[in-house]
């Protein structure tokens, strides 16, 4: 490798370019699911594109909402959504996610009150192993984007890799 | 490690744990490895379904009925759909019942399947797990091709769609005769691997009068030994017209064994079902006309079908307006919890794991 | 054995009891049940399941019925070895909504109490722990009667 980079002009891998290829590409993410038929995804389709399922917390990057919120496990997933490691990510899958239900009824909470933003919500979509694998590649790419723009936190990919 | 041991300590087993399967949370008193006491907590999936039913209108709630459960939306929305057909006098095309059957046994093939890759899982046998994943998968497949997004499909009156096309039907005839000899590879695998000879054999034995007592239903019942079951011992429907044997394991031992068994044989079960189904198909409407909106007669009626994981039952409360009074779904799901505080007593923590497993809870259906 | 039978045969075996029996009727849909006073619903769930007559093993469904005016419970009863079902309610007036817990009878009625409590607020006398089954510990409220108000937060 270092053979190679010799040839190039000086500048020409920057700092923030390798950071591109390794953050956005090249990482391997590790998620937690928490919904009702995350026991329907198939997790090796989703380790092909560089996607484990993990039930640490401290092992997550991600954290994939495709549940009704209630009262009950809004506060859990605070809870885990706490202790994951920075810099860390939240997926919505389906319209659920955000609201609560279609009816909001007396056993709900929604995301401002638990104190999640979410980074990506898709909605209308039913969770499943197609919806996650589109839900992770869009992910990596708005992430791409924020990073050659320099909108991601500089010290946080700093901390993580360089 | 010797000072450790005659200490209880309090550990959480859930809400989120493979095993939990959504979100269900087991308080545990641990002494080492030996589980003193275990106490299920539930509530974390609770949506309020019945709450949500006395503001909606009877046609309103079949989408959230099917919400009950992610795995087997067919279970509760037929129930409920039948319980409001019972109480407001509609009769329900021949056509329709024949598509009804053929969704509800689609379903069950594809939760039970589900079910046997997440005990290979629980067990270890990676290999198993995939291969009754991918057919899972190509069942839901199926499943979704026939009837559409899966909430929306039985109605008050019928059903939403017909069967797509004779492709379809002559594609799943096929799978199934494919899916005969996957099921004989597995249940071989059951009878004569060792690791699951071990692990499953004289695991969470349950005794009939103690399944009876705790209410417990479907094919766990079953599996202890009771042959009871709904489609046969009190037919709805069109079931009293198929031939259909009750499914029990000849074992009779009522351990984790058993109920992997006997969901086994009611996939096979299921596929006949299938078959028969489309044969005896007659033409005809998929819907009757119904005066909108629906207005049964004050009265209160107790309804109770064959679903996944058992008897699946709606109790209803009419007032004579276009709202539900009081909705109640009781499943089979709640009553196998409740047998798990009992369990989970004096057990190596390992074997109360499978023991979860191999009930086939949904926390979703026991939450409402 | 019909409802009908074994409405008789329990006014043999407890005379003392009043019951009121409500049958179906082309004007009145659903299911025919029948109506115990709240006082005397252990005795009869002790009969019912004891005597080899009745011999319901089975408690299958409780629940609830807010009617403003009043509560109702509803005990479903099943029997493997007969084959038939009975429905059984009590009514409960305001303000003391009490009543002698059955799950000594049958252990599973320990849980559907339990939801009963937290949807209703009904106390189970005998029961041995009564908490909260769904919904957080410290919720305030039943949120199954009718006039709860918590619907749009």
């Amino acid at each position: 490798m270092s053979h190679l980079l010799q040839k190039w002009p000086k500048n020409f891998i920057t700092k923030k370019l390798a950071r591109w290829i390794h953050q956005t590409h090249n990482r391997f993410f590790s998620c937690i699911l928490l919904g009702g038929s995350t026991h329907e995804i198939n997790s090796s389709y989703l380790r092909k594109i560089g996607v484990s399922i993990t039930t640490n917390p401290r092992q997550a990057d991600i954290l994939v909402l495709s549940l009704p919120l209630t009262e009950k496990m809004g506060r859990w997933s605070r809870i885990l959504y706490d202790q994951m490691p920075f810099p860390k990510y939240t997926i919505g899958i389906g319209n659920n996610s955000q609201k609560g239900f279609p009816e909001k009824t007396y056993s709900f909470c929604s995301l401002e009150d638990v104190g999640i933003s979410l980074n990506l919500h898709v909605p209308d979509a039913l969770m499943n192993t197609k919806t996650l694998m589109m839900a992770f590649q869009q992910l990596r790419n708005t992430l791409s984007q924020d990073i050659t723009r320099g909108e991601e936190g500089e010290e946080s990919a700093d901390k993580t890799h360089f | 490690m010797n000072e450790w041991l005659g200490e209880e300590k309090k550990v959480c087993i859930g809400p989120h744990h493979p095993v939990t399967r959504g979100g269900m949370n087991f308080i545990a008193s641990l002494d080492g490895e030996t589980l003193r006491q275990a106490i299920p907590e539930i509530g974390y999936c609770h949506r309020s379904l019945e709450k949500i039913a006395e503001n909606t209108d009877y046609q309103g709630f079949t989408t959230y009925a099917s919400q009950a459960d992610p795995l087997s939306p067919y279970s509760c929305q037929w129930s409920y759909v039948m319980a409001v057909e019972k109480l407001a006098e509609i009769t329900v095309p021949r056509r329709a019942e024949f598509l009804r059957v053929i969704a509800m046994e689609l379903n069950r093939i594809t939760s039970h399947l589900h079910f046997l890759s997440f005990m290979a899982e629980i067990i270890g046998a990676k290999i198993l797990k995939a291969q009754s994943f991918k057919r899972a998968e190509i069942f839901s497949h199926y499943t979704t091709t026939f009837c559409g997004n899966d909430n929306m499909f039985l109605q008050i009156g019928g059903v939403v769609r017909d069967l797509c096309s004779s492709d379809w039907e002559t594609t799943l005839i096929q799978f199934l005769d494919h899916l005969k000899t996957f099921i004989d590879e597995y249940s071989y695998t059951l009878k004569n691997n060792y690791v699951f000879q071990r692990q499953l054999s004289f695991t969470g034995v349950i005794s009939v009068e103690e399944a009876i007592q705790y209410n417990l239903v479907g094919p766990n019942l079953r599996a202890s030994g009771l042959a009871w079951d709904l489609r046969k011992n009190r037919p709805y429907s069109i079931y009293s017209e198929l031939n259909l044997e009750i499914p029990t394991c000849q074992r009779n031992k009522g351990d984790a064994h058993d109920r992997v068994q006997v969901r086994i044989d009611e996939i096979a079960q299921s596929a006949s079902l299938i078959r028969q189904c489309l044969e005896k198909i007659p033409q005809g409407p998929i819907q009757c006309k119904i005066t909108e909106p629906i207005k049964p007669k004050t009265g209160e009626i107790y309804n109770c079908i064959e679903g996944v994981r058992g008897d699946t039952g709606t109790y209803l409360v009419s007032n004579g307006t276009t709202q539900p009074h009081r909705l109640k779904l009781r499943t089979g799901s709640f009553s196998s919890l409740a047998l798990l505080e009992k369990m989970g007593r004096e057990i190596p923590l390992s074997d109360y794991l499978t023991l979860i497993a191999s009930l086939d809870i949904s926390p979703w259906e026991a939450d409402r | 054995m019909q409802i009908r039978h074994i409405f008789e045969h329990l006014q043999k075996d407890l005379s003392s009891v009043f019951f009121e029996l409500h049958e179906d009727s082309p004007s009145h849909g659903g299911d025919p049940f029948i109506l115990v006073p709240a006082m005397s619903l252990l005795p009869v769930c002790d009969i019912l399941k004891d005597m080899q007559r009745y011999d319901f093993q089975c408690l299958s469904n409780l629940t609830a019925v807010d009617f403003q005016d009043h509560l109702r419970l509803i005990y479903h009863l099943f029997s493997y070895t007969h084959h038939h079902s009975l429905t059984l309610t009590t009514s409960l007036l305001p303000p003391h909504y009490e009543i002698d817990s059955v799950s000594r009878l049958w252990p599973i009625a320990n849980w559907f109490e339990r939801e009963v409590f937290d949807m209703f607020g009904i106390q189970f006398r005998g029961h041995p722990s009564l908490k909260r089954l769904l919904l957080p510990q410290h919720w305030t409220g039943y949120p199954l009667r009718k006039d709860y108000e918590r619907m749009a937060r």
